[in-house]
């Protein structure tokens, strides 16, 4: 019997391609966001909301992930926004090598705010980065109050919990503070948001703290070494 | 086999098993057996630095010793950690 220690992380590959798209970001000033919800959460209405708050501002572009149909990248498109649409033919994530070869057929040019719209799931995308500077987590209001303890893996990876939807509050049962104490437990240090992108409330706070994290980040190219990536 | 999962992994321990031994059936592999080191999150008090006992699956939101905030450590491992293999190779037999 032959004994070998291995120690290597499993999804080693997908981390090299990460750290490769990681370093072409950096170099193109480009703030990454990687959007991560349920189905049906509005991670496309946010972005649409995003984009016709932020064209004028920020020369953006998106990737969406989706078992099939190229809905969400056209919805995206007619905002006036280059938008790739990435057809994963039944898996449930994106992984990094999958946005390699979306941004080299999609040749977007220089972009300052790439959004990255995972496939609508809270389990699989969370272990798959994708060099982005973090990620979102988006929880609508009608999803229940019980998810972030349920689906802790995401919620404690996510630095940004966006709470969506918060126009149907009144009519839902979804208590905000129990759901904004379970979000701060699994991730203490973490941003939460509350926004509807049907009235804008919150829109203001989510694009404020794009662009406030986008002149981080080139302030940061600017000065110092980067910080290192968070696993 | 031996691999680490953590809590935090969105990996499901028997699911993992049960998948391995699908993939390595009808292979040479087959009959190797996957071996999982479950690595849970631990909640450590911001206060008194002491981690808190836990049922698996539940969470804690206020230190149960001093009401302190927590904050979460580790848990989020997928690793291979280590290999043990019986070989048949000719070459490692001793030379006459």
């Amino acid at each position: 019997v032959s004994d070998v220690d291995v120690r290597t992380r499993i999804l080693a590959a997908n981390e090299a391609a990460a750290n490769g798209l990681r370093a072409r970001f950096r170099a193109g000033g480009t703030l990454v966001v990687n959007l991560i919800s349920a189905p049906g959460s509005g991670k496309t209405s946010l972005l649409e909301q995003t984009i016709v708050r932020l064209r004028d501002r920020l020369r953006i572009a998106a990737v969406d992930g989706d078992i099939a149909t190229e809905r969400d990248a056209d919805r995206l498109r007619q905002l006036g926004i280059p938008a790739h649409q990435i057809l994963t033919g039944g898996s449930c994530h994106l992984d990094a090598r999958q946005l390699v070869t979306a941004l080299d057929a999609a040749r977007f040019g220089d972009v300052d705010l790439l959004l990255v719209e995972n496939v609508g799931n809270l389990i699989c995308p969370t272990n798959y980065d994708l060099g982005e500077d973090f990620k979102v987590v988006l929880l609508s209001v009608a999803e229940g109050e019980d998810k972030p303890f349920k689906y802790p893996a995401i919620f404690a990876r996510a630095e940004v919990c966006v709470i969506s939807k918060v126009d149907l509050l009144p009519y839902v049962s979804f208590r905000l503070d129990e759901v904004r104490d379970q979000v701060r437990t699994l991730r203490p240090d973490g941003r939460i948001l509350e926004c509807s992108a049907r009235t804008g409330e919150g829109m203001s706070d989510w694009c404020s703290l794009l662009e406030a994290r986008l002149a981080a980040k080139r302030a940061g190219i600017a000065g110092a070494a980067p910080p290192p990536a968070r696993r | 086999v031996w691999v680490a999962v953590g809590e935090l992994s969105a990996v499901e321990p028997d699911l993992l098993r049960f998948a391995w031994e699908a993939v390595t059936a009808g292979t040479r592999d087959a009959g190797s057996t996957l071996e999982v080191e479950w690595r849970p999150a631990r909640q450590v008090c911001e206060r008194c630095g002491e981690p808190s006992e836990r049922a698996a699956g539940s969470w804690l939101r206020l230190c149960p010793r001093c009401q302190g905030p927590l904050r979460l450590e580790g848990g989020m491992e997928l690793d291979l950690v280590r290999l043990a293999f019986v070989t048949d190779d000719p070459l490692e037999e001793p030379r006459p």
